[in-house]
């Protein structure tokens, strides 16, 4: 028998895949489109996926657990199909390797200035793939071990609590912003992650509870991101918030033992580890897609394959103004992924429960 | 059995990485304090200090082996190389120092920087927005003005301090920590600077013969500096800032007619809190209470502070001196529109964003009706009654 994930493993693959994603920056991406008190758009934000997680239970439930592709595929001819499993393969591969190119160009600038990105995409590549083939299950232990690595950094943050001002954080509500909506799908990508429990169908089962594994994993999310939010809010003034390209970097970078200081570049290291649980869930789900379209090719080529071209695609931004806009682009592409795709499911399913039914009758 | 191959293969790849960029420990030349001074014609001098490795202990007196080469000036000193050099911005700077020497620099481990008044009169922004944006320094770089050339400080030798960066930084911390100064970090610079409700400030050092001395607490105007308070006001001014916890302030309270009480207060602790209002003309009031505990463990006066009754008289004299000293310091912060106190951040969060925009603050504040309320209470008078 398949052994199916369990409820706690789910919960924490699904957080790290979320964490991996823009966490140095959304408090700079909040201060920018929101202005004062621009953490709170993360409310919005959890609430949307939120949503977006309800349709994930609906399709559960509807479609009683089956694989999402099966699902889709009983109803609308394959061929039809190839467009939309092209477009995800290339949102989610994509998505993967633009998060650890990110992770590279702050590593660049941080630690190895003159050293080419190439380098560290090739090796983060090589690890990406390393993981990636050991399959979900272990994927997900990796992320419980993972997890303890850098869970506790949030108690890092405990060190500003002299330096907070709730006066900083001012009574106004969103002033001095410049455009909600752009912001809104700016700091969106922060959430996504969750829409890969899609993919997670046949490898859950009752016991797993998936769908209410996302919604905690993105609620603890949700609190980690306020969290650290009305820190940086309340540390530093909105204003400046708004010039920090990374203001999580910064506040580690201010964080002082008696015996130690300036190891922000050892924190980082750690990140490390949730980045790249993130790049190889992603590209573990692109793979399971890409599958359908070629069922016949060999699941470790075709990983292999895929994590090349995503790598030599994230080759070409060499900035990281270009990496970061081109991490923006797609960000936009995975939110219409994360609603577009369970909405063609939603669609499709209720025409089966009826011919399910008929169908039941007839025999 | 291929992958695992391909992976043993590939894993020296992934270790040679580090070979990419070497910093070799022996080789670097760590700058632990520089300055910036304004010349004239309008570039900028600056000296950076690099520590020897060879530690404090080392009493190498070494000769100014000062070596003029262009326009940088070398000297070695006790317990460290001091590199000064002019040049139109602080990166050229280093590029020119780092010719001087056969040190590779590094600011990893740069603990202060220190201006001239000359730059600070102009505005530190431009510089302090360098040293935000190099990712090797750190934010928690101490800052400080030097009454004079700042460059001097670092060239000078003082003899019963080696090491001036150690020595500086020391000294600044351990004020720090007495809370005699406000703490002046890169990121409390930056962060005061972009704060529409609060202007910055930063201690001012001056070279007192055989030591550096803490004179004043420089007011700033945005990133200008436009006036000083006296270093004895440093813990008042610490006090109308915020929470301060272990305080120590001179007192001098009219005694009954005959003279000048003196009042030690220690342990002092005081929580501020701004009131804001409007007076009988509609303009802004801000009333400003300081709840202060302290243990007065030195009073030279006529009064008895074993006795209840006079000890309660001695507070209302000490709440009364320290109103008075206090609201000079605001009046010399509104005559020059600085407000280094914060009480824009109260009156902002108050009367709601629309109002705040409307106003403009610096001008509301030099005119604004403002009042400081103490409570005092001398929690000990010490083993002796």
């Amino acid at each position: 028998m398949q052994e199916k994930l369990s409820y706690t493993q789910a919960l924490i693959l699904l957080y790290i895949v979320q964490a991996g994603l823009v966490l140095f920056r959304f408090p700079q991406v909040e201060a920018q489109y929101f202005g004062s008190n621009g953490w709170s758009a993360l409310l919005i934000c959890f609430a949307a996926s939120t949503l977006n997680i309800l349709m994930v239970a609906g399709i559960y439930k509807l479609g009683q657990g089956k694989s999402v592709y099966d699902i889709l595929e009983r109803t609308i001819p394959r061929v039809l199909l190839f467009p939309v499993y092209f477009a995800v393969v290339a949102v989610w591969a994509m998505m993967a390797s633009l998060a650890a190119k990110e992770y590279i160009h702050i590593l660049k600038m941080v630690a190895f200035p003159t050293i080419h990105s190439s380098v560290f995409m090739i090796v983060l590549g090589l690890l990406a793939y390393y993981l990636y083939g050991k399959g979900i299950y272990s994927i997900s232990k990796a992320a419980i071990v993972f997890l303890f690595l850098t869970v506790w950094m949030t108690l890092l943050l405990l060190f500003f609590f002299s330096d907070f001002r709730w006066s900083r954080l001012t009574p106004f509500l969103f002033r001095e912003g410049t455009d909600y909506v752009k912001g809104f799908f700016n700091l969106y990508p922060a959430f996504l992650g969750y829409e890969l429990s899609l993919v997670l169908f046949p490898y859950s089962d009752k016991k797993t509870k998936l769908t209410q594994a996302a919604f905690m994993a993105n609620l603890y999310l949700t609190l980690l991101y306020v969290y650290v939010s009305i820190i940086c809010f309340g540390v530093f003034h909105y204003n400046q918030l708004k010039h920090k390209l990374f203001p999580v970097l910064d506040l580690l970078a201010a964080v002082k033992f008696p015996f130690m200081e300036r190891i922000e570049n050892l924190f980082y290291g750690f990140f490390l580890f949730a980045n790249i649980v993130t790049v190889a869930v992603y590209y573990w789900s692109a793979v399971e897609t890409g599958l359908r379209i070629v069922p016949k090719m060999n699941r470790k080529l075709l990983g292999f394959v895929l994590i090349a071209a995503a790598t030599g695609v994230a080759a070409i931004p060499d900035t990281l103004m270009e990496t970061e806009e081109w991490l923006r682009e797609i960000g936009y592409a995975g939110f219409v992924v994360s609603f577009g795709f369970p909405l063609i499911l939603l669609a499709v399913l209720p025409f089966q429960r009826r011919k399910g039914k008929s169908g039941l009758e007839s025999t | 059995m291929k992958a695992r191959k391909l992976a043993l293969l590939l894993l020296p790849l992934a270790a040679l990485c580090g070979c990419g960029q070497q910093r070799v420990l022996e080789r670097l030349g760590f700058i632990n304090i520089n300055s910036y001074d304004l010349l004239p014609d309008g570039q900028l001098k600056m000296v950076a200090f690099i520590p020897k490795i060879t530690g404090e202990g080392d009493s190498q007196t070494g000769e100014s082996s000062s070596g003029q080469t262009g326009n940088v000036q070398m000297s070695g000193q006790t317990s460290g190389e001091v590199l000064t050099t002019t040049a139109h911005s602080s990166k050229e700077a280093r590029m020119i120092q780092s010719r001087q020497t056969n040190w590779e620099l590094v600011s990893g481990q740069l603990r202060n920087t220190l201006f001239g008044i000359s730059v600070a009169k102009q505005g530190l922004w431009p510089y302090v927005d360098t040293l935000i944006r190099d990712p090797t320094i750190s934010p928690r770089l101490k800052l400080s003005i030097v009454d004079g050339e700042a460059g001097d400080m670092l060239n000078k030798n003082y003899p019963q301090h080696p090491g001036v960066g150690r020595y500086i930084d020391r000294l600044l911390e351990k004020e720090i920590q007495d809370q005699g100064i406000p703490r002046v970090l890169l990121y409390d610079f930056e962060r005061d600077y972009f704060d529409d409700g609060l202007d910055p400030v930063m201690p001012i050092l001056k070279d007192a013969g055989d030591n550096v001395e803490i004179s004043g607490i420089a007011l700033f105007r945005d990133d200008k500096y436009v006036a000083r308070i006296d270093s004895k006001d440093g813990v008042l001014l610490h006090m109308l800032r915020g929470k301060t916890r272990n305080g120590e302030i001179n007192i001098e309270a009219p005694d009954g007619g005959k003279g000048l009480s003196h009042a030690m207060l220690s342990s002092l602790a005081s929580n501020r809190k701004f009131k804001v209002g409007k007076d009988a003309a509609g303009r802004i009031s801000v009333r400003i209470t300081l709840d202060v505990e302290a243990s007065v463990l030195e009073y030279m006066g006529e009064l008895k502070i074993g006795d209840d009754r006079q000890r309660a008289k001695l507070e209302a004299l000490i709440a009364e001196s320290l109103k008075d000293r206090a609201e000079n310091l605001i009046d010399l912060m509104r005559k020059n529109r600085a407000d280094g106190i914060g009480a824009g951040t109260a009156v902002r969060n108050h009367i709601g964003y629309a109002a705040w925009k409307n106003m403009n603050w610096r001008e509301e504040w030099a005119g604004a009706k403002i009042t400081v309320h103490v409570k005092m209470k001398i929690n000990n008078f010490g083993k002796f009654r």
